[in-house]
């Protein structure tokens, strides 16, 4: 009765109408397109179909190794980010001088557009001309000069590096506020016991810091999964299709003007992040219900 | 803390009832836009137009300075304010196909677009294009562009652009001759030779931009005269469907001799990472001999770098031993949005930019344009001597006899990135020649499918 | 014991300045950059300008129409996340106290949000079917509904850690849902509320795909996209195109800078915590 009364259901209605409308129901018209063989040539849109899923599987134009790439790039550029970051946020945790400084510039990157972060590394890694290249060169080390974008062996370690620069600060805040959240009363207690930096981080830190590493990782998955720009800016997909994700792919689709396909391949992509979304938030529910 | 409540509240409203008003002005007065005539128009005519504003969509790639310039004197001239704006190349026609499809196009846009390619390149001019048939400008154009604008006997777009085979290779001569190349390579094995003295020298022969994306594929496809001339009758079959890219042998030779001069270094090791920004500099400072750019190339040289003593020159690509001059009537043209609410003043721009004295200015303020590919008198060409010659060198039943491979097939421009994409992995070793043509064939057969394409079905 | 406390300490500091050094580099390349004349900016080294230009900046406000973008933009972010943080509290509210089948399902229908990629031709369509595409309206409800997804995610959380007394209380002494909820509940969220806000104005500020497929004027564009038309004309001046991000930036570094502190105790007393 009360709940009914105080927690009314039109406090909902603005957030799910708005986000219906405007953000679901394109998805779900994608969805369909992604049955037709809807392309900006065609003037009628016809019903074809599993064919553009067919299409996607069964042609030699690579879209598994698009899929391929696109995991091995969530999987990976999460480890890279989220490892070193918590590192970091534990180092930077409290009473080091300077902290705030040091916090604030590692965010900094979060910010800048792709356009000029695509603009900037590629100047930079640029073998000849580039800055990078060039203190290696000042520096005597010119085995370490390298071609960073376009030869195979490194263009992926480079993609996952200017990742990293750029991502690191912000998985790093969420990290330092989940630390923040823990009483440091549960660290003394344990010190009193006996218990040495390694232990504490294992029995205290990291169980508590669970919170944090799921959101880390939930943001992670989508940011991989729909990984685009970074890609897009760096090395367009090449060199050749060595790059190539499933974004690329959705995106050269649709300049192509062949919408059927690429809303196909788009809802694939769709269908797999919230499966593997919905598991992780309705697994996360649970145990904040058990806590 | 109410007081922070409060301020997000007001500050959100009284952002929102402003972003309302902005809204309410920014809708166009429905029929403001009355015809205009096109004659010098008055002080009230003037005044009539200044509520329209034309939006003209075009690419980073054609924004040449002349486009600002003549927008600006449009507006002076008709009162019409005109909104231009430039899209980055890689996202253009993506957008403007989004923009096309779902009804909400600009008034005016640029697109790429070439006999075979003006439905793919513009989404249906018949259902997106003003029908320009009766235009006055009509025969501004000379007749070699009017195919590649005009779609079952019907005119949709203006197509200004510049008379040349667009890419040959500029070399420098002084540094040629300190190599001991007493002549420009007219064949595959001096062409290799040249490279080879070049290289000798510690300097790189060939300097290629392939981050850009769309250049390192050009000698494949400029030499298309000389698939032709080898193999008669080639371009009829591709585009009949009757032969295939991979069936054709000298394709095959032409992308392997390309691949054996990326494979001897004759490229650099950094060409795939090279976008082109420093092109400039790379040749008059001699870190590279040759480059494959229009003949006006030499001119923006001189006007860098006025302390450059280096003679240059010109020849042709000689991949495959081509000593053909194609013609490569396409290019980007310019077309009116049928649904548009002020198709009047949409055909007004279009009479101001055929006239002698704008054309004028189109030419002379574009710097890559030696000249501009007209049919009426009155404007003033600055064809340099160097082009002149070398046109004249060249024997006529080898002159323009045929158009490049992606003007003269179907479905070949569509997809010129990608088969970018392909030769880079063939560069790697991941693809083969063979391998590279049947790519193409692929892509051909899906979008013929997707137009419905008798020979394809 | 002492010496090694302080040679860990030191440690930290080096590591620390280390990886700042390598994040501020590049930084440091744009603003030297947007200083220097056009064929000194080309190289694109870390050379000291000869003479500082601060010229540039004039032209890229005055070519670049910055002023105007600069409102825009503002505009753009401003707007839709005042609304997002008051609609998504609300319902926010709503979902966690009052626990049934149905509204788990909108919790978990509203999440999912995050993961739904943009598919930009339907969009329009719809907005078209309003008729708000276009307008600086329908780019506003867009980000409105772009951002619902992410922020019911993060408040949901937090809204346990309100304890129930706390209704109760304002229930008793006669408020009404709306006072409930505006006048009790809602200062209790700034925490996360203004991280929340802070989030999404820093992602839509960056955005430029948006503007660019629903925007069909210049003079409604947002800076970022502002950026796009002058690099478009400008791109032999490269001194001009980062005098242009260093304009595009500073607002959004300024916001973190100054909300830094905000954030991470936000997210210390919201999602984050278990």
């Amino acid at each position: 009765m009360k709940e009914k009364k105080f927690y009314p259901m039109y406090f909902i209605w603005p957030a799910l109408i708005i986000y219906g409308l405007l953000c679901i129901l394109p998805g779900i018209i994608g969805i369909y397109y992604s049955f037709t063989d809807w392309s900006s040539y065609s003037d009628k849109i016809n019903f074809i179909g599993l064919e553009n899923y067919k299409y996607i599987f069964t042609s030699g134009q690579d879209y598994t190794k698009y899929i391929y790439n696109t995991l091995m790039f969530t999987v990976v550029s999460n480890i890279v980010k989220i490892i070193p970051a918590l590192f970091l946020a534990l180092m930077l945790r409290e009473g080091l001088k300077g902290q705030n400084f040091y916090r604030g510039v590692l965010y900094f990157p979060s910010v800048l557009p792709y356009l000029v972060i695509g603009l900037l590394f590629r100047s930079m890694l640029h073998p000849t001309t580039g800055v990078v290249n060039q203190v290696f060169g000042a520096l005597n080390m010119d085995f370490l000069a390298q071609k960073w974008l376009t030869d195979p062996n490194f263009v992926w370690g480079s993609i996952f590096a200017v990742d990293a620069w750029r991502g690191i600060g912000y998985v790093m805040t969420i990290f330092i506020a989940g630390l923040q959240s823990i009483p440091e009363s549960y660290y003394e207690a344990a010190k009193i016991d006996g218990a040495g930096y390694f232990s504490l981080l294992k029995h205290i830190t990291l169980p508590m810091l669970m919170p944090s590493i799921t959101i880390n990782v939930v943001f992670g998955l989508t940011y991989g999964l729909k990984v685009f720009d970074i890609i897009y800016v760096l090395t367009n997909g090449g060199p050749g299709r060595m790059t190539e994700v499933v974004a690329t792919g959705i995106f050269k689709e649709f300049s192509d003007g062949t919408y059927g396909i690429g809303s196909a391949l788009s809802s694939i992509l769709f269908v797999f992040m919230a499966v593997v979304g919905i598991l992780i938030v309705g697994r996360m529910n649970e145990k904040k219900v058990e806590m | 803390m109410k007081k922070f409540l409060s301020a997000v509240l007001m500050l959100t409203m009284s952002l929102s009832v402003f972003a309302g008003c902005a809204k309410s002005e920014e809708t166009p007065a429905p029929d403001a836009a009355k015809p205009a005539s096109t004659e010098a128009p008055a002080a009230e005519e003037k005044d009539k137009n200044k509520d329209i504003t034309l939006t003209v969509m075009t690419s980073q790639g054609w924004a040449f300075p002349a486009e600002d310039m003549l927008t600006q004197k449009f507006e002076e001239e008709t009162g019409i304010k005109v909104d231009l704006q430039v899209v980055p190349a890689d996202q253009y026609h993506d957008l403007l196909k989004a923009k096309l499809t779902s009804g909400e196009g600009p008034d005016i846009f640029y697109a790429q677009t070439n006999e075979f390619q003006i439905k793919t390149a513009t989404v249906d001019p018949e259902k997106y294009c003003i029908d320009f048939s009766d235009a006055a400008w009509k025969n501004v154009m000379p007749k070699t562009r009017i195919p590649a604008v005009s779609y079952n006997d019907k005119l949709y777009g203006l197509m200004l652009w510049y008379d040349s085979p667009e890419f040959v290779y500029i070399y420098n001569k002084t540094l040629f001759e300190e190599a001991g190349i007493k002549e420009a390579p007219k064949t595959y094995e001096a062409f290799k030779a040249a490279c080879e003295a070049i290289k000798a020298k510690g300097i790189t022969p060939i300097y290629e931009y392939g981050a850009a994306g769309w250049h390192h594929q050009l000698p494949f496809f400029q030499i298309g005269p000389r698939y032709e001339e080898l193999q008669p009758g080639l371009y009829k079959g591709l585009n009949d469907n009757t032969i295939k890219f991979a069936d054709s042998k000298d394709m095959q030779k032409a992308l392997d001799q390309i691949n054996e001069f990326v494979q001897n270094g004759y490229y650099g090791d950094d060409y795939m990472s090279n976008d082109g920004t420093d092109k400039e500099d790379r040749i008059a400072n001699r870190q590279a001999a040759m480059i494959q750019e229009g003949p006006a190339f030499i001119e923006t040289i001189k006007q860098k770098y006025p302390e450059v003593t280096d003679e240059f020159g010109v020849f042709l690509v000689p991949f495959i031993d081509n000593q053909n001059y194609p013609t490569n009537p396409s290019g980007p043209a310019i077309f009116g949005y049928k649904e548009s609410k002020n198709v009047e003043a949409v055909k007004q721009y279009f009479d101001f930019l055929t006239k002698p004295e704008n054309l004028q200015i189109k030419l002379d303020n574009t710097s890559e344009w030696t000249n501009i590919d007209i049919a009426i008198d009155g404007v003033e060409q600055h064809f340099t001597d160097i082009e002149k010659a070398f046109k004249e060198s060249i024997p006529r039943e080898k002159y323009e006899i045929a158009p490049v491979l992606q003007t003269g097939t179907k479905y070949t421009n569509d997809q010129w990135m990608e088969t970018g994409k392909d030769m880079i992995s063939m560069f790697m070793g991941e693809l083969t020649s063979k391998q590279v043509l049947e790519n193409i064939d692929e892509r051909r057969a899906k979008l013929a499918k997707s137009q419905n394409d008798p020979a394809w079905q | 014991m002492k010496s090694k406390k302080q040679l860990t300490t030191l440690a930290k500091h080096i590591v620390a300045l280390f990886l700042c050094t390598l994040v501020i580099v590049p930084f440091i390349i744009i603003l030297l950059n947007s200083f220097k004349t056009s064929k000194e900016a080309a190289l694109m080294t870390l050379e000291l300008p000869k003479q500082l230009l601060f010229e540039n900046y004039a032209t890229v406000i005055e070519k670049g129409k910055l002023a105007q973008s600069f409102v825009n933009s503002l505009i753009y972010a401003i707007v839709p996340c005042a609304c997002v943080v008051i609609f998504c509290g609300m319902a926010s509210f709503t979902l966690s106290r009052r626990i049934t089948k149905l509204n788990k399902f909108i919790y978990m229908f509203m999440i999912l949000g995050i993961f739904v990629p943009v598919n930009y031709l339907a969009l329009i369509k719809i907005m078209k079917l309003f008729s708000i595409y276009g307008s600086r309206f329908g780019l506003i409800l867009f980000y409105i509904a772009n951002n619902i997804a992410f922020s019911i995610f993060i408040i949901y959380g937090f809204i346990h850690t309100v304890p129930r007394e706390v209704d109760e209380a304002a229930i008793i002494d006669g408020a009404n849902p709306l006072q409930l909820f505006f006048e009790v509940i809602f200062p209790l969220l700034k925490p996360v509320l203004v991280t929340a806000f802070i989030l999404m104005f820093m992602n839509i500020w960056s955005d430029f795909m948006t503007p660019l497929y629903l925007i069909n004027k210049t003079n409604l564009w947002p800076m970022n996209l502002a950026v796009y038309n002058f690099f478009g004309r400008e791109r032999a001046n490269w001194n001009l195109v980062f005098a242009d991000i260093v304009l595009t930036a500073l607002p959004v570094l300024i916001i973190y800078l100054i909300g830094q502190k905000q954030i991470i105790s936000g997210l210390t007393s919201g999602a984050v915590k278990g």
